[in-house]
């Protein structure tokens, strides 16, 4: 018999899943980058969170600017090659949140051991620097010096972490929650199956037997996962392999015109999280500003891999009768 | 390359790309950072090294893009690359075990010994600005064979000691660097700033001026530069760059994105007034 479904709405998930002052991960590195459920984060009101990602952007900046969090733990924040995550600085220049830093791999093997249930993870990255030496919320727990037991080489550990929920956005998903998706993960894979409970957003949902013929794509298997979101350009401005490109246009505006000033901040927020409903309701506002053309053109053109062959592997392949194969 | 000739008509950073760019040899795998350097990596591929390999902190390797990438998450280094991974497989499989030779990285500041910071200025705890914080420069600082640090030259840029080390150089000096545990073989191998090219002398590991750039003057380095400069004996004019370097880059930059962001945000700018954003 079937699981029953994990099928709910962005609404249902994050008041279900987030309460003020968790740790959350959210994939915000703009590929599967999970804006959906940021906007409806914002729209909740959650407050005093902490949040972990590698290298987030704007969405972390929002989140940020409209009052959601309290800590982060990251190694870098910006809205990238567009320019500077102000809500991010300021908030930072005026004591109003805390950051622990770490370097991408740092962070990532971070989420890497909480994702295996280890307490830390060996690197050798983090030696001699003011990342190693300044600590600031986690303390001790941090990060730790030792000499190898076995060889004497020095090697840093990372503590792992383990954030109570994780977001992430994917191509698809079924409904038993079996996520799928491609591309380049940047530190997507450690830090969804990290979490202590999985939300996914997803462009589509397939059938089990769609999940079923390509398995190694599969992110988390269902009984990870406690909520699927059908949210198609759920990623937008960031991108999704396959389904949306990064709108540049839109993530150059918010990044040069919109988050250094306040007020500006506030009409974009007001327009596009406060004042709409739902990703559907954001996405409807965007086709009336700038219609179907403009939102068909992040679409990128199929460029298909080849089949790959794994194969049938018959029940009396595994008991032939040399003899009888012989004749 | 005496069929080469120079351009005439160039601007500084222009010149900075084909800075980045000699430095790569080629078929070597070259570990790419936002900015300049991702344009210095493309014109080495189409000019003296066809065979590098780029690397992308992203998970993708060997990328055959179609369009200059706005960045190293940008959606076109996975269809066509050789490898699209993770964030892990590139710092740990192939990074942190020895098999990036160039990695290029930047900073806000940076100190005689080639160490850099990218995270605050002033205090940790209470900067007057919080810049984005690492991202993948500290580990490609420690493990890269050659660090690259790229960097806009004011004097409050390099300072006698970083606020912050974000991305460890050759630490206090000599051998140092090595002591506190990062990989024998790795360190900055120079500094290419707005003014000229810097190296990093065999024993001390300090710094000092190899090239300056053309039109610009020893004196104004030194001036520019919070300690006590060293100077090559053999102190000369940075190479320019070629016509064809020049006309590649364009080609790389049609809209000024990347080098003239002036005139770009000019443009987006009146667009984002007519569509009624600002």
């Amino acid at each position: 018999m079937a699981e029953a479904s994990k099928i709910m709405t962005m609404k249902e998930a994050i008041s279900q899943f987030v309460d003020d002052g968790m740790t959350v991960y959210i994939s915000a590195v703009w590929a599967n980058h999970a804006a959906a459920a940021a906007h409806e984060i914002i729209r909740q009101g959650k407050k005093n969170l902490t949040l972990v990602e590698s290298s987030p952007g704007e969405i972390f900046d929002q989140m940020i600017g409209a009052g959601c969090v309290k800590r982060l733990i990251i190694s870098w924040c910006a809205n990238e090659a567009f320019g500077t995550s102000y809500r991010f600085r300021r908030a930072v220049e005026k004591g109003l949140i805390e950051v622990e830093d770490y370097s991408n791999f740092g962070l990532t093997a971070k989420l890497m051991a909480g994702a295996m249930g280890i307490p830390f993870m060996p690197i050798l990255s983090q030696q001699g620097s003011s990342i190693n030496e300044i600590k600031s919320f986690l303390g001790e727990n941090k990060l730790k010096h030792i000499a190898c037991p076995f060889t004497g080489q020095k090697v840093t550990l990372i503590s792992g972490i383990n954030p109570d929920v994780s977001i992430i956005h994917c191509q698809r998903a079924d409904l038993e929650g079996n996520i799928q998706t491609w591309g380049s993960l940047f530190s997507a894979k450690w830090g969804t199956l990290a979490g202590k409970k999985i939300i996914a957003s997803v462009e589509e949902v397939v059938n089990t037997d769609t999940i079923r013929r390509n398995p190694e794509l599969t992110l988390a298997p269902g009984f990870r996962v406690a909520a699927v979101v059908h949210e198609p350009w759920g990623a937008h401005p960031g991108h999704l392999f396959g389904y949306h490109d990064d709108d540049r246009w839109f993530r150059y505006m918010y990044a040069n015109f919109v988050a250094d000033d306040d007020a500006k901040f506030k009409k974009f927020m007001d327009e596009w999280v406060y004042g709409v409903e739902d990703r559907a309701g954001y996405i409807s506002n965007y086709l009336r500003k700038y219609g179907y053309k403009r939102l068909m053109r992040l679409r990128p053109k199929p460029f298909y891999s080849d089949p790959i062959n794994y194969g049938t592997y018959p029940f009396d392949t595994m008991h032939m009768d040399i003899q009888e194969v012989m004749k | 390359m005496t069929d080469q000739k120079y351009a005439r008509d160039y601007t500084r950073p222009e010149l900075m790309i084909t800075a980045c760019s000699r430095e790569i040899k080629n078929g070597e795998r070259v570990l790419i950072g936002v900015g300049l350097p991702l344009l210095g990596a493309m014109l080495a591929k189409r000019t003296h090294a066809p065979d590098c390999k780029m690397a992308y902190e992203t998970g993708s390797f060997d990328s055959s893009p179609s369009r200059t990438p706005f960045s190293v998450v940008d959606a076109d280094l996975v269809p066509r690359a050789v490898h699209a991974g993770q964030l892990t497989d590139i710092m740990a499989l192939y990074l942190q075990r020895g098999f990036i030779d160039v990695g290029f990285i930047g900073g806000a500041q940076v100190d005689k010994f080639g160490n850099l910071n990218s995270t605050c200025l002033g205090d940790y705890f209470e900067p007057n600005v919080r810049l984005p914080g690492s991202g993948g420069a500290h580990d490609f600082g420690v493990f890269a064979r050659r660090s690259l640090i790229v960097m806009i030259h004011e004097k409050r840029r390099f300072v006698e000691k970083c606020d912050y080390v974000t991305t460890p150089g050759y630490l206090n000096g000599g051998n140092s660097r090595y002591e506190a545990g990062l990989p024998e073989g790795t360190g900055p191998a120079a500094v290419i700033s707005t003014l000229g090219v810097f190296r990093f002398s065999p024993d001390k590991k300090e710094m000092y001026l190899e090239t300056y750039h053309p039109g610009v003057t020893v004196d104004s380095i030194k001036e520019n530069v919070n300690w006590d400069l060293k100077i090559s004996p053999i102190v000369r004019e940075t190479e320019p760059p070629t016509e064809e370097q020049i006309r590649i880059i364009r080609e790389l930059d049609p809209d000024g994105f990347f080098l003239r962001r002036g005139e770009y945000n000019k443009r987006i700018r009146a667009q984002a007034e007519n569509m009624g954003w600002i």
